[in-house]
């Protein structure tokens, strides 16, 4: 599966546009998680427990997504954008949206 | 002389923090930042840009592919303490400003390295976000150190 985030990929031609597809994710961060991060307050710096915590959202958003598509028939995400929305205090949550194509090698390229 | 002791304890919790921030919290902002400036300087051969074509001829041979990252950065006790000050005259938060474009930065420079790793030397249309950890706070609880929560993808491909 091809997932860009611009509206056309280059060498391949867009044959047919099967519709929009997103996946969401909606991830709570856990306790100790949470204390980790407090005593990282103090000091300043990265929180990895939480980088990490949204890296695995985002990419299982992403591939609910690819399975839409692929359910529809699609071998391409096109003019794919994230988002975040807070839902409820301790929770947040990351989607993905896209267009699925149909998109074929360009002859000769 | 009780009394004196009790005021020793109560002060010496924001005293600890604050030297905490003038020291680690210091030395690892100035860390991050010269790893920063060298990572940059590492991946000037990674055209990085934001329009939503492909700039350059695009060598096709290998297939444009999604890149992301995501960072989350925490201020220390000293930079939350110096904008609560600034927050009663207004004006810029440098302290704040300051975590900010760390994680963008960070943010920025880890896509460009995974396009680099995966063989690609241009990521195109990149779009940053932020994410919203704060408002986990309840109100009324002590409110927490500020977070900067940054997350960056683009699309990584091939130019010739």
């Amino acid at each position: 599966m091809i997932v860009v985030s611009t509206e056309i990929i280059p060498g391949f031609d867009t044959v047919e546009v099967k519709g929009m597809v997103q996946g969401n994710t909606v991830r709570s961060k856990h306790m100790g998680r949470d204390i980790a991060a407090g005593l990282k307050n103090l000091v300043g710096g990265e929180l990895k427990g939480y980088t990490e915590l949204l890296t695995d959202a985002r990419r299982q958003a992403l591939e609910r997504m690819m399975l839409q598509a692929e359910q529809l028939g699609a071998n391409a995400i096109v003019n794919v954008r994230y988002s975040t929305s807070a839902v409820t205090p301790g929770a947040a949550e990351l989607y993905a949206y896209g267009t699925a194509v149909v998109a074929n090698p360009m002859m000769g390229a | 002389m009780g009394d004196f002791f009790f005021l020793f304890l109560n002060l010496s919790v924001p005293i600890v923090l604050i030297l905490l921030g003038l020291t680690v919290g210091k030395s690892t902002e100035k860390w991050h930042f010269m790893r920063l400036a060298k990572d940059e300087a590492e991946l000037v051969g990674v055209l990085a840009s934001t329009v939503r074509t492909f700039p350059g001829e695009v060598d096709s041979s290998a297939t444009p592919t999604l890149v992301a990252a995501n960072v989350v950065i925490s201020a220390d006790y000293l930079m939350s303490l110096l904008a609560t000050l600034r927050k009663i005259i207004g004006g810029r938060v440098r302290t704040y400003e300051r975590v900010m474009e760390r994680a963008r930065r960070e943010a920025s420079v880890r896509i460009l390295k995974e396009a680099q790793a995966m063989g690609y030397n241009a990521v195109c249309n990149i779009r940053m976000e932020t994410t919203d950890l704060m408002s986990s706070r309840k109100k009324g609880k002590k409110q927490a150190t500020a977070m900067a929560s940054v997350y960056v993808y683009g699309t990584a491909y091939n130019r010739v």
